[in-house]
């Protein structure tokens, strides 16, 4: 039996030198591509994480003046209205009017204070210290704003206290 | 006789339609880059966009004018939506590009369930006005944004209209003048008091807050600032929004009537919680002239209390 020997050309050696040019090449550009990418991803999430605080900062500076919070009894730019946010606490269809971003919103009072942090129910209020209106419960950074925190007291006379606004948002 | 060729061997074939291969590729890539650079951009654009226009809500003011002033000619596109529980405001936003397409795709709107944009579906310039006025039905409901580009001419206006126009430093482009004649050439002409031949006519009613703007033979109704939005609005947008007022003006008057069963339980009774539920039934009728008189009447009767609810 004859034995067959398979040759290699110098043609057929240099298409696959340049084959394996062409892969390395284009590995080369896939690497370009993907450091390029993440650059830009980072760049992109930075922009909108400081777009998203921006947008928080000016929302929790102007949501005393929002009508589901503002004190409207007398002209009072920082003041809100307790009793219609304990009202507001208990409306789910409220969730859908803030921005997607938030992921907590809570009035609390800062003076005077009992000392704990109790949460206000129909049972305790104006008993209390914090009204939760949303908590995702996901990781957040706050921004907060000082409000005066008014409310009717049973003589029909308005009782403000010192307060502030608290409003979470999402962190990357 | 033998002539000298050029020969084309396989490996110029090869590397020339390798070649030719890499920069069909290159091109289309940075094609790409660019379209996803300009749409970045413009989506970026209508977020600080969105951004800015928080602060510019109203407080305890009657209204505020602001010029806005854009880096380069773009087109605002207002997108209203009147589903969910408050209907959504979009804004994208297209930069004029000085390279391919001379306007670019929108980018990306950015959605707001508690803004309320009134304004052609697309307005165009490097200088934006906005014109801010609350609104109350009977209560604060939103702020109006009124939003325009184009210069209007308000033919003998009421004295409150022509007031709030020239408050402060005045509405840009918002010219009052006493006749049409007098009108600046290009400038959309607004009769009020039933003067003709205007582009926009105002149909006032007798109580001065509630009236028509008839727009191209069709009316759009309004109530106090809403007059406003219906002259600068297109119908479209104008329905749009004032059916998103009505739902959030039902939303707060069930809250006002939880509110008020909250004052009830300490002894400070208001009786205005069965009509509050009635009035928020009645709000998505989205019927405004109808709306009107139990607004008005709701207004009355919180006036008449000790511990009013709003």
């Amino acid at each position: 039996m004859r034995n067959l020997h398979v040759g290699f050309s110098k043609g057929q050696l240099k298409i696959q030198q340049m084959a394996f040019v062409l892969v390395a090449f284009i590995i080369l550009l896939g690497l370009v591509a993907v450091f390029f990418i993440s650059v830009k991803t980072s760049s992109l999430r930075k922009d909108a994480s400081s777009i998203k605080h921006e947008q928080a900062q000016e929302l929790v500076r102007k949501l005393a003046g929002t009508p589901e919070f503002a004190w409207t009894s007398e002209d009072c730019a920082s003041c809100v209205d307790l009793d219609k946010i304990m009202a507001l606490k208990n409306r789910t269809s409220y969730r859908n009017l803030w921005d997607e971003s938030i992921t907590l919103l809570q009035i609390r009072r800062v003076y005077p204070s009992p000392g704990e942090e109790i949460e206000c129910t129909n049972g305790n209020y104006p008993a209390c210290t914090k009204i939760t209106l949303l908590d995702k419960r996901e990781n957040y950074t706050s921004e907060d704003a000082f409000v005066a925190l008014c409310h009717i007291e049973p003589q029909a006379y308005a009782k403000c206290d010192l307060g502030k606004i608290v409003m979470g948002v999402s962190s990357p | 006789m033998f002539k000298k060729g050029f020969e084309f061997s396989f490996t110029w074939l090869f590397a020339l339609s390798v070649g030719a291969i890499i920069i069909f590729l290159a091109i289309y890539a940075s094609r790409g880059l660019i379209k996803t650079g300009t749409e970045e951009y413009n989506t970026k654009v209508a977020a600080e966009l969105g951004v800015l226009l928080n602060p510019i809500g109203t407080n305890l003011e009657s209204s505020k004018h602001y010029s806005l002033a854009l880096p380069d000619e773009t087109r605002l596109f207002n997108d209203c939506s009147s589903d969910g529980a408050f209907g959504l405001q979009k804004l994208s936003v297209s930069v004029r590009s000085g390279i391919g397409q001379e306007w670019p795709k929108a980018g990306i709107p950015h959605k707001f369930a508690n803004k309320y944009v009134f304004s052609q579906h697309a307005v165009q310039g490097k200088e934006l006005e906005l014109f801010v006025k609350p609104f109350n039905f009977p209560f604060k409901v939103g702020d109006l944004i009124i939003l325009y580009s184009t210069p209007f001419c308000f033919v003998a206006p009421p004295s409150d209209v022509e007031r709030e126009v020239n408050f402060g430093d005045g509405a840009r482009y918002i010219n009052v003048t006493t006749s049409k004649e007098n009108c600046p050439r290009g400038s959309v002409s607004v009769c009020f008091s039933g003067g003709t031949g205007c582009n926009i006519t105002v149909i006032m009613n007798q109580d001065g807050r509630s009236g028509r703007v008839m727009k191209q033979g069709q009316p759009l109704f309004y109530y106090d600032a809403l007059l406003y939005g219906a002259i600068v609005a297109d119908k479209e947008t104008y329905d749009c929004q004032v059916a998103r007022l009505m739902k959030r003006t039902a939303e707060l008057a069930l809250l006002y009537a939880a509110k008020s069963e909250l004052l009830s339980s300490r002894g400070c009774s208001s009786g205005l919680e069965g009509d509050l539920r009635s009035y928020a039934q009645h709000l998505s009728s989205n019927n405004l002239p109808g709306l009107i008189i139990e607004s008005e009447t709701l207004e009355r009767d919180n006036e008449k209390l000790t511990c009013g609810l709003f």
